[in-house]
């Protein structure tokens, strides 16, 4: 009961109070140290320590450097400038532009919130100019931007593999399909949208434009096959192939494009820095936290109780999917990962579940709550940079995020989908 | 104040700017040299693995300065002055006790560390010593602002959303080109 107060309720509490999250983990942790469990409050040193350094984290602030150079070193424009060369004579073709620029630009940065400013920047005074309403643009924009959490590589996907010990690479491999299922899903909801709405953007098809702009973003298109490619065909580890994107992209942001001088170089440097500190500083706590559960017994008991309700795994996945939908309406992506993977994966395992699959499921269901009210990070970010009021955004998130959930229920029941990619390639 | 903002966090800044690159040469060296000389750096992931945590804990002061750590404060936010300003108290003196704790243990368990690392021969207690410094620090970040810890008027948010919206005019611009093209 203590342990329930202290590790459940508590973290509950002092979430609504507005309290950081990293303070939350360790203050409830500390609690149950000193005053339930009777361990030696050294460990906390040793969680902090040993949770963080982590050869698959090292990925992390590699992908975040490469993700804000190419955002303001040229090479997001070009690939946008690419997508419209091939779409524009789509009914719909802007608003599918987006999210295929948003995919694409998340095969290069793990960053949902830098995918929305970058792209969002560029494309929803077009939107907005070729008569796609508010509501529907600003959903749009919020969602797609989520994509980047799912396209490898995914932020998510690495914290996932460090929580839950699982390849990273598998998980990068295991994302692909997803990913661009979710997108194609999205596109054809836009396709009937614009043919409904009879939205006509007016721009043809030419082979010139195509070849121009490929010419012109060939370097920006050789990023996501540099990170992809290299790990895909067993050249590189994530964490190298994160750190020759950071060295690729600042050549040809540099030296290609000259797009960025030294002291663009520097900013988004610090940029980089402060942002993998606000990211992983939770990465211990977490840790932590659930180690203390582990130590518990919670996750074999709730292995147990499964197994008592007599639960089919279609049943298990379904109740944890609701779960994490729920968390991932007012917890973070990195937070909710950290602390729930270590718990849940004894669960999954347990239910038959494949561990890879699952963590594409939990990244999907964290990316949807991206963009789900009330607190999803997108949404605000949406809101702050095109000054969209919520009245007008929240009804515009209603169809994507029923499109995002019938997908994910497709994504959960079917694991070929994610699985078939690491059978052949892993 | 004057000399934390002008000297001690630029260093830090700097300090960690610098490292970020350099793990990006070692990280790239390292795979160059186990493909084209077939001699990986044997100590490079050992390294950056400590660069990583200095990175983190260290960064976790610049974070700490502007209230940057991530939290869910849309609700708090709302509260009326008084009642705001009295959970923005409680979660300072939280956020000092736990950063004290920390100080307080890692003492006891870095004297204990004695050895050096397996391959690059780092003293251990020195690679450990970066989470009670950086604490410390931390610390001392709040202190020095309490009134704007109190308050909830620090800068961290507003910048943010600045920073996004001038990456988001940047790319506008940009997008500009596109539709004339």
């Amino acid at each position: 009961m203590e342990m329930f107060l202290v590790m459940g309720v508590l973290p509950i509490i002092l979430l609504v109070l507005g309290f950081p999250i990293f303070v939350i983990l360790m203050v409830s942790s500390v609690i149950t140290i000193l005053f339930i469990m009777d361990l030696p409050i050294t460990m906390v040193q040793i969680e902090l320590f040993g949770s963080v350094d982590n050869y698959k984290l090292i990925a992390v602030p590699f992908f975040i450097f490469a993700g804000a150079i190419m955002a303001q070193g040229g090479i997001s424009q070009r690939l946008v400038e690419w997508v419209v060369s091939l779409m524009g004579a789509i009914r719909g073709s802007i608003a599918l532009t987006t999210v295929g620029a948003c995919t694409i630009f998340g095969a290069i940065s793990g960053s949902s919130p830098a995918t929305v400013a970058a792209i969002g920047g560029m494309l929803f005074p077009s939107l907005r100019e070729k008569g796609y309403p508010e509501k529907f643009a600003s959903g749009l924009l919020a969602s797609s931007g989520a994509i980047a959490g799912i396209i490898p590589p995914s932020i998510a996907m690495i914290l996932y593999g460090a929580a839950a010990e699982e390849s990273v690479r598998h998980l990068f491999i295991a994302g692909v399909l997803p990913g661009l299922f979710i997108a194609f899903c999205m596109g054809v909801y836009i396709y009937f949208y614009a043919r409904k709405r009879d939205i006509r953007e007016g721009t043809r098809f030419e082979v010139k434009r195509v070849a121009r702009s490929t010419k012109a973003g060939a370097w920006a298109l050789g990023t996501p096959l540099i990170i992809l490619g290299g790990i895909y065909a067993g050249i590189f580890s994530p964490t190298e192939a994160a750190g020759v994107s950071c060295l690729y992209a600042v050549i040809v942001a540099m030296w290609v494009y000259r797009d960025m001088n030294l002291t663009g170089l520097w900013k988004v440097t610090i940029e980089s820095v402060y942002l993998t500190a606000q990211v992983l500083i939770i990465v211990g706590a977490a840790t932590l936290f659930s180690r203390l559960l582990t130590i518990a017994g919670v996750p074999q008991e709730m292995v147990s109780w499964i197994h008592n309700l007599g639960l089919q795994p279609w049943m298990v996945l379904l109740i944890i999917n609701i779960f994490l939908l729920a968390v991932g309406c007012v917890l973070d992506p990195a937070s909710a990962i950290l602390v729930l993977a270590p718990i849940l994966k004894p669960v999954i395992i347990a239910a038959g579940i494949d561990p890879i699959h699952f963590g594409i499921i939990m990244t999907v269901n964290v990316s949807i709550g991206m963009f789900t009210p009330p607190f999803g990070l997108n949404i605000f970010v949406t809101q702050a940079l095109f000054r969209v009021p919520l009245s007008s955004l929240y009804p515009g998130l209603v169809p994507f995020i029923i499109i995002n959930i019938i997908a994910l229920g497709v994504i959960s029941y079917w694991p070929d989908l994610s699985l078939v990619l690491v059978r052949l390639l892993g | 104040m004057e000399i934390v903002r002008s000297y001690i966090l630029p260093v830090i800044r700097a300090f960690l700017g610098l490292l970020l690159i350099a793990s990006v040469f070692l990280i790239v060296a390292n795979a160059i040299g186990r493909y084209l000389f077939l001699a990986p750096i044997i100590w490079a992931e050992e390294i950056l693995g400590y660069v990583l945590v200095w990175a983190v804990y260290l960064g976790g002061v610049l974070v700490t300065w502007d209230g940057g750590h991530l939290k869910m404060d849309l609700l708090s936010r709302t509260l009326p002055f008084i009642p705001k300003t009295i959970v923005n108290g409680i979660s300072v003196f939280v956020f000092i006790f736990i950063g004290g704790l920390i100080v307080y243990q890692s003492w006891f368990a870095i004297a204990e560390l004695t050895h050096v690392s397996l391959v690059a021969e780092m003293p251990m207690n020195l690679m450990h010593a970066i989470i009670p410094t950086s604490f410390v620090f931390i610390i001392f970040c709040i202190l020095l602002r309490l009134r704007k810890n109190l308050t909830g008027t620090l800068e961290s948010e507003a910048e943010q959303v600045e920073a996004l919206r001038e990456a988001a005019a940047a790319a506008e611009r940009a997008g500009k080109t596109v539709s004339k093209e």
